[in-house]
């Protein structure tokens, strides 16, 4: 085996489907202990199952909802406890949705925050000691390209994804004497259960025309970057395995884009 | 054999030392063909004896566009194709915009800047019919921030930025992928240069150690990088695991940019 | 009246026409005394001419150290000394990385790139007597995301923002700021040219107001810029109302490189 995680814990949130799932997949394939955390108790049960079928006892699952504080808490005990320490954390965990700047409510924006941006903070507050204690680790949070520039519709997302990156350089700068490391992740479109369920409440994907076939409209979707192809879970796995790892040691309060090109041009 | 480059073909240049020598190991290590190409002709040789069968050498002024053509040319006919470039090779130079000279201003745009233009202006032919590649430019810190004392390498290392993201839009839809590595201080024999004439971000000196700690010491992370640092991320980017990512200049600097 | 640069000593590049053109005749209706610089000895009469005794104008070869110096020099001589440097000059040139000729990336380095360094370099030493100054680089859209079709102006673009930032934080000290302007396009002569040729290339009419109706539609205001726009911006960056801003390169483009 490979191993570039061995010797590891991780804590993966929203590892029951989509960037989580593949990730904790990825992360346990690498040989790390993982911390598998859902909201969707049934469903992160069958992925930390399928993770021990091929590594016996490489994954916990947990039901968590990252939009309460001491769930997060008991998140980070019950790891620690069941696998000895915390080294990586990747702060995946999140919802999407549509909404103008005027046609957004208050709950609309408050339930954003708190899950997008809080959750976030909460779990890297809760990580750090266990982290210093540790030595060092490395925490991995995800943002979006609307981190990082303005897209239609999304202005609590994007105000809770922007956030994510200046967290993430705060908490870099401030505990990387600890030998902490902090790093964002910046997708674009990726076609996961979560960009499912945005493009049903839009009534279309991304620069699709109405009525198009998903395949189509997955197509049109991945015109908009240099690649021209849309994002799979593969690649944000990848990038979250790099930054997770010690191959990535000196790599720290970056917010690194993933997606095809599209923010460089 | 992990094989992270199985069956990929890869040149780097600036391989006789440092962080080129380094990234030609790793990538020989993970299953690439590697051209190691540098000025320093018994520096590149001396690479390429360690790694093995699985590389040859070429003294290349990447200067000039006819030995960086002629480098493409021999990686490709002796080991087929091309799909890494990795145009590290680069100078270091204290100057501040008063006292340099047009020839100091000069030279370090022809061997920082104009030579990365010209390592990707050959790769590229290559890369589009081996239907996709990764294009890796060395640029620095320096081309993110503003660093005392380095004027024109700072211009020719945000330069690099700028061909990077530009390379990246109009041959992504070709598949090829263009990014760059932008390291703070990895102590190599260059930078040991740089500062010995007064340059880099502790303002450099007569006490080298000193100047370690001291530069150490603005890095969040608390360290200088290594080569192993700026090796894994060229891997990383050299790799289909990095395949959606393009057009991205990634800081490794302890954090420094971040702060 | 308002006189936002009473009592300014400025030097405008590229003065001949367009942009430093706007710039020029700006600064001086706000109080400045302006020499006027352009590789266009016609055009920068011209400029100067309009505006009248508190303006000159030199021809002045940007990519030439010694015709630089002499032009700052001329500045100080005619109005005693030098608080503001707009280093406007420069070219527009397609090209993509495969096809450039050597020749054609010099030469737009050279312009694009050294100018402003030269300009720079010869400044500095003024403002530093006067105590302080503010210095303005021309770069571009292109000196902050890729687009294609345009591979050497990129990187020279690129490379201004680096040395705007690296200038910015070494001089910063001895109160000289260093900002530089990023616009996207402005129907300026430039390139109003180069879409008149692109048309007849293609066989098809045109008119400037049907073009900006065409490519409009990608800015979040829904317009092409101004020349009013960049000479508003690069008054505000001369004067003393922009004191605490060093450093940075201000996106001119009606949104586009947020979104």
């Amino acid at each position: 085996m490979a191993g570039r995680l061995n010797g590891k814990v991780a804590i993966v949130t929203g590892a029951a489907s989509g960037i989580g799932r593949a990730s904790a997949e990825l992360f346990a394939a690498e040989g790390a202990k993982v911390m598998c955390a859902d909201i969707n108790g049934a469903l992160v049960e069958e992925v930390a199952a399928g993770i021990n079928a091929k590594s016996a006892g490489a994954a916990l699952p947990l039901t968590v909802d990252v939009g309460q504080p001491a769930g997060i808490e008991r998140m980070v005990a019950d790891t620690v406890k069941a696998f000895g320490k915390l080294n990586v954390l990747y702060a995946n965990a999140g919802i999407g949705d549509a909404a103008t700047a005027e046609s957004l409510t208050i709950e609309g924006w408050n339930r954003m925050i708190a899950i997008n941006l809080t959750s976030v903070w909460l779990s890297c507050k809760y990580a750090l000691p266990h982290m210093i204690a540790a030595g060092g680790g490395s925490i991995v949070n995800q943002s979006s390209l609307a981190g990082l520039i303005g897209v239609p519709s999304l202005p609590h997302y994007a105000a809770a994804k922007a956030g994510v990156i200046g967290l993430t350089r705060q908490i870099a700068v401030e505990y990387g004497p600890k030998g902490i490391r902090a790093n964002a992740i910046c997708p674009g479109t990726i076609y996961t259960p979560l960009v499912a369920t945005v493009w049903e409440r839009r009534g279309v994907g991304y620069g699709a025309s109405p009525g198009a076939s998903l395949a189509e409209q997955k197509k049109q979707a991945g015109m908009g970057n240099p690649i021209q192809r849309m994002g799979e879970v593969e690649d944000c796995a990848n990038l979250a395995l790099f930054l997770a790892s010690d191959e990535s040691g000196w790599i720290t309060g970056t917010a690194m884009p993933l997606d095809g090109g599209r923010s460089a041009g | 054999m992990a094989g992270r480059l199985n069956r990929k073909v890869a040149i780097v240049t600036g391989a006789g030392s440092g962080i080129g020598r380094a990234a030609a190991t790793l990538f020989a290590a993970e299953g690439a063909k590697v051209m190691c190409a540098d000025l320093n002709e018994s520096g590149v040789s001396e690479t390429v004896s360690r790694i093995g069968a699985s590389a040859i050498a070429a003294r290349v002024d990447v200067t000039v566009p006819a030995e960086v053509e002629r480098m493409v040319a021999s990686t490709v006919k002796a080991f087929g194709k091309l799909d890494v470039m990795y145009a590290n090779a680069g100078i270091g130079e204290a100057g501040n915009a008063i006292d340099l000279t047009f020839e100091q201003w000069n030279r370090m745009i022809a061997i920082n800047l104009t030579s990365v233009w010209l390592s990707s202006k050959y790769a590229l032919p290559e890369m589009l019919k081996a239907g996709g590649g990764s294009i890796i430019n060395q640029s620095s810190l320096a081309g993110l921030v503003g660093i005392g004392g380095i004027a024109h390498y700072s211009a020719a290392k945000a330069g690099v930025i700028g061909l990077t993201r530009q390379v990246a839009v109009e041959y992504g839809p070709k598949k090829v992928r263009c990014n760059a590595i932008c390291p703070g201080t990895i102590f190599t024999p260059l930078v040991e240069t740089v500062w010995s004439k007064g340059g880099g971000v502790a303002g450099g000196g007569a006490d080298m150690e000193e100047t370690k700690k001291r530069s150490a010491l603005r890095y969040p992370m608390g360290r200088l990088g290594e080569l192993a640092d700026c090796a894994n991320l060229a891997l990383f980017l050299a790799s289909d695991e990095s395949s959606w990512i393009t057009g991205y200049a990634v800081p490794l600097d302890g954090g420094m940019s971040a702060a | 009246m308002a006189r936002r640069l009473a009592g300014k000593v400025a030097i405008v590049t590229g003065a001949g026409s367009g942009i430093g053109r706007a710039a020029s005749e700006l600064f001086a209706a706000e109080g400045a005394k302006v020499m006027c610089a352009d590789i266009n000895e016609a055009g920068v009469k011209e400029t100067a001419a309009k505006i009248g005794s508190a303006a000159r104008a030199r021809k002045t070869d940007v990519t030439q150290p010694d015709q630089v110096e002499q032009l700052v020099a001329e500045a100080v001589k005619a109005f005693g000394k030098l608080d503001v440097m707009y280093a406007n000059a420069g070219i527009g040139e397609a090209g993509n990385a495969i096809d450039l000729t050597i020749e054609q990336w010099n030469r737009m380095i050279a312009i694009n790139l050294t100018s402003v360094w030269l300009s720079s370099k010869y400044a500095l030493p003024e403002m530093i007597k006067a105590g302080g100054g503010s210095i303005i680089n021309q770069s571009s859209t292109a000196g902050l995301i890729g687009i294609p079709g345009i591979v050497h102006y990129s990187a020279a673009k690129t490379a201004v923002v680096g040395m705007t930032r690296q200038i910015a934080v070494e001089y910063g000290p001895k109160k000289i700021r260093v900002n530089a302007i990023c616009p996207s396009t402005i129907p300026t002569p430039l390139v109003t040219t180069v879409w008149e040729m692109k048309a007849k290339a293609a066989g098809t009419t045109w008119s400037v107001e049907e073009h900006e109706k065409n490519t409009s539609e990608k800015y979040p205001l829904r317009r092409l810029g101004r020349l009013s726009d960049c000479a508003n911006l690069a008054l505000f960056l001369a004067s003393d109302e922009s004191s605490w801003i060093t450093g940075y390169a201000v996106p001119l483009d009606g949104g586009l490189t947020a979104s």
